[in-house]
C-alpha cells in the first residue's frame, strides 16, 4: 500500500470519528435544558458549526489525497457500450 | 386574492415553459436503453444533476407545511436540520459513490438492481420492489393534491383543484414519457431555481413590508415576545431530545439517500466522479438555501401573526400575503401570490416527476422483467416502460382527485420505510459475509419494526425508522452468521467489478 493510500485511509476514518463526535455531542441527551434558549444558540454554534467544517475540511482534503484519473473520465463517456445488466 | 385570468395565465404559460424544457431535452439525446430512459445512464452532467438531486428532494413542503412547521417547531427544528445536511457529502463519500462505480461496470437501472447485484436473491428483489414503491408511489398523488390546493388558495377558490391536478399530471405525461430521466433531469433544473428564487423572493418582499427590511427587529421581536420558539422543545413541542436525534436521522438516511428517486439520482445518473464530488459539495448547502429561506418564513410570520393555530400555519405563506402585505403593498402582493402559486406548482411537479419515472422503473423493470420474467426486444421494453408511465401517472391522477386516507398514511412514513434498506446496502458493499437470506430477513423485520414504531408503539413521530434500522444492522450481522453464504463467484465479480473500477476512475 502506497504512502498516499494509508494516508487516505488514516484521513477517512479521522472524517468519519470526528463527524460522528459532532453529531453525538450535537445529540448529549438533556442538554441543552427545555425552556434555556440562549444555551439552545450556544449548543447549536459550538457543535453544528464544527460539525460542518470537519465535514466540508474533511471532503475537500480526501478530494486531492483521492485524484481522479481525468482520461479514464474522458474514455468512460465517450463510450457507448451495451449494458451490462441487459447482458446478465 | 388572485383573478382567474391570471391563474389561468400564469399556470399555462408556466406549464408550457416547463414542457418546452422537458421536450427540448427528449430532442436532444439518443435513448438506446431503458437504463437511458430511466437513469440517464451515468450522462447527467454536474449542474443539471446537482439541481435535479435538490427539485426532486424538496416537495411542496417547502411552500405549505414547511413555513409552518418552523412557526411551530421553532428555531431549533431548525438547528436539527442543520445537523443532518452536512451528512450527505459523508454518506455519498462512502456509500453512494460505491454504488455509483459498481453502476459504472455492472449497469443498474432500478434501486433494487445494486442489491441483486450482490445478494442474487429473487425474494429480496420482490421484497425491496414492494418498498420502494410503496414509499414512492403514493408521494406522486400527494404532490399533485397540493398543486391543486395552491392554485384554489391563490384564486380565492375561483379555480378548482381538480382542474389543476389534471393539467400538472398532463404536463407531466408528456415529457416524462417522451424523454424520461433526460428531461426530468432538465425541468427539474428549471423548476428547481424557479421554486428557490420565488421563495427568496417571497422572503425578501415580507421582510421589507413588514420589518423595513430588517432581520435583526424581525429576530427581536421573537425574542422579546415567543423567547421558546429558540429553546428546545419549540413552541409546539416539536424537537424534544428523542426527536432531535430521530428526525435528523431519519431525513440524513431515509428522506436524502434511500427514498428511490434520490436513491437513482444519488448513484446511477451522475456523468462521472467529478459530478459525484460536486454532488457532494453542493447540495448541502442548496439544501440550507431552502431550509432557511423556509425557516425565514416561519419566523416572520410568528414575529407578525403570533398564536396561530395548526390548519392556519400550514398556508402561513397566502395568509401573510394577504393579511400583511396586501394592505401595505396591494401590488407587491399579487405579484408575490403569483410566486407562491407558481412555486408551489414548480417544487411539486419535480418531485412527482421524479417518483413517477422510478415508479414506473420498478413496475416494468423490477416487476414485469425480472420477476415476472417477460422477455422483451428493446423496442418492446420501452414501449411497455411509456406504457407503465402512463398508467401509473393517470392512476396517480385519479387518487390525486379523490385522495383515500391511506396516501397520507403511506407518505407520512415513507422515509422510515426505507431506513432498514440502507444496513443491507452498506453491508452488501463492504462485508463479504453478508448473505442473502440474512439481507432478505431484516428488510422485511426492519420495514415490520418501522410499522410498530408508528402504529402500535406510536413514537414515529418522534423516532421514525431508527428502530427498523437497527433492528436490521443487527439482523443482518447475526444471521450472516447463521446462513448459506453467497456463491464465491458471484463476490468475486461483485468485488472485483468495485475494484476494477476503482482502479480506473482513481489515479491512487
Amino acid at each position: 500500500m502506497s504512502n498516499n493510500s494509508k494516508l487516505r485511509k488514516v484521513t477517512e476514518k479521522w472524517w468519519l470519528a470526528l463527524v460522528v463526535l459532532f453529531y453525538l455531542l450535537y445529540n448529549i441527551p438533556y442538554y441543552p435544558e427545555y425552556g434555556d434558549s440562549t444555551a439552545a444558540l450556544w449548543h447549536g454554534a459550538l457543535t453544528l458549526i464544527p460539525l460542518w467544517i470537519v465535514v466540508y475540511v474533511g471532503l475537500f482534503r480526501l478530494s486531492s489525497l483521492r485524484q481522479l484519473d481525468e482520461d479514464a473520465i474522458c474514455r468512460e463517456f465517450n463510450d457507448e457500450g451495451e449494458d451490462i445488466n441487459d447482458v446478465r | 386574492m388572485l383573478g382567474s385570468a391570471t391563474v389561468w395565465i400564469t399556470l399555462i404559460a408556466y406549464s408550457l415553459l416547463v414542457a418546452a424544457v422537458g421536450i427540448y431535452a427528449w430532442k436532444n439525446q439518443q435513448i438506446k436503453t431503458t437504463r437511458n430512459y430511466y437513469t440517464g445512464k451515468g450522462s447527467i452532467g454536474s449542474l443539471v444533476l446537482v439541481m435535479t438531486y435538490i427539485a426532486s428532494l424538496m416537495s411542496t413542503w417547502v411552500f405549505f407545511a414547511g413555513p409552518g412547521g418552523y412557526y411551530r417547531g421553532g428555531f431549533t427544528f431548525y438547528l436539527s436540520e442543520l445537523s443532518y445536511i452536512p451528512l450527505f457529502p459523508v454518506v455519498a463519500y462512502f456509500v453512494m459513490n460505491k454504488v455509483w462505480m459498481l453502476n459504472s461496470e455492472r449497469g443498474y437501472t432500478t434501486p433494487a438492481d445494486a442489491y441483486d447485484d450482490r445478494f442474487r436473491s429473487p425474494a429480496l428483489r420482490v421484497v425491496l420492489a414492494i418498498v420502494f414503491l410503496a414509499a414512492s408511489f403514493p408521494y406522486v398523488a400527494s404532490v399533485l393534491v397540493a398543486g391543486g390546493r395552491a392554485a384554489a388558495v391563490a384564486s380565492g377558490g375561483v379555480i378548482e383543484a381538480n382542474t389543476v391536478i389534471v393539467i400538472m399530471t398532463a404536463i407531466m405525461l408528456v415529457y416524462v414519457i417522451l424523454g424520461g430521466m433526460r428531461s426530468v433531469a432538465w425541468t427539474d433544473t428549471f423548476q428547481g431555481w424557479t421554486f428557490i428564487l420565488l421563495l427568496w423572493a417571497i422572503i425578501v418582499g415580507t421582510l421589507y413590508i413588514g420589518f423595513g427590511g430588517s432581520l435583526t427587529t424581525a429576530v427581536a421581536g421573537v425574542w422579546q415576545n415567543t423567547n421558546e420558539w429558540f429553546s428546545y422543545p419549540g413552541p409546539d413541542y416539536w424537537v424534544p431530545y428523542a426527536a432531535r436525534l430521530g428526525y435528523p436521522l431519519s431525513c440524513a438516511i431515509g428522506w436524502t439517500i434511500m427514498l428511490p428517486h434520490v436513491f437513482v439520482r444519488a448513484a446511477y445518473s451522475g456523468q462521472d466522479l467529478i459530478s459525484q464530488r460536486k454532488l457532494m459539495a453542493y447540495v448541502p448547502v442548496l439544501q440550507t438555501l431552502v431550509w432557511t429561506g423556509t425557516m425565514l418564513i416561519g419566523l416572520l410570520a410568528i414575529s407578525m401573526v403570533p398564536g396561530l393555530g395548526g390548519e392556519e400555519t400550514e398556508l402561513i405563506i397566502p395568509f401573510l400575503i394577504e393579511q400583511v402585505i396586501s394592505p401595505a403593498g396591494p401590488h407587491l402582493a399579487v405579484i408575490l401570490m403569483v410566486g407562491f402559486f407558481i412555486g408551489a406548482v414548480a417544487v411539486g411537479m419535480s418531485t412527482a416527476n421524479s417518483f413517477l419515472l422510478v415508479s414506473g422503473s420498478i413496475v416494468s423493470e423490477d416487476i414485469v422483467e425480472k420477476i415476472f420474467k417477460v422477455k422483451m426486444n428493446y423496442d418492446k421494453k420501452m414501449m411497455v416502460a411509456r406504457i407503465v408511465i402512463l398508467i401509473l401517472g393517470i392512476g396517480s391522477m385519479i387518487l390525486a382527485l379523490n385522495p383515500p386516507e391511506l396516501i397520507w398514511t403511506l407518505i407520512m412514513f415513507a422515509i422510515a420505510l426505507v431506513m432498514p434498506l440502507f444496513p443491507v446496502l452498506v453491508g452488501a458493499i463492504y462485508w463479504r459475509k453478508a448473505t442473502p437470506m440474512a439481507a432478505v430477513i431484516s428488510v422485511v423485520v426492519g420495514v415490520i419494526t418501522v410499522l410498530f414504531t408508528y402504529f402500535v408503539w406510536n413514537i414515529g413521530w418522534m423516532w421514525y425508522g431508527t428502530f427498523g434500522m437497527l433492528a436490521s444492522a443487527v439482523l443482518l450481522v447475526v444471521l450472516s452468521y447463521v446462513t448459506p453464504e453467497t456463491d464465491p463467484e458471484v463476490l468475486d465479480e461483485f468485488y472485483g467489478a468495485l475494484e476494477n473500477a476503482e482502479k480506473k476512475y482513481y489515479k491512487n
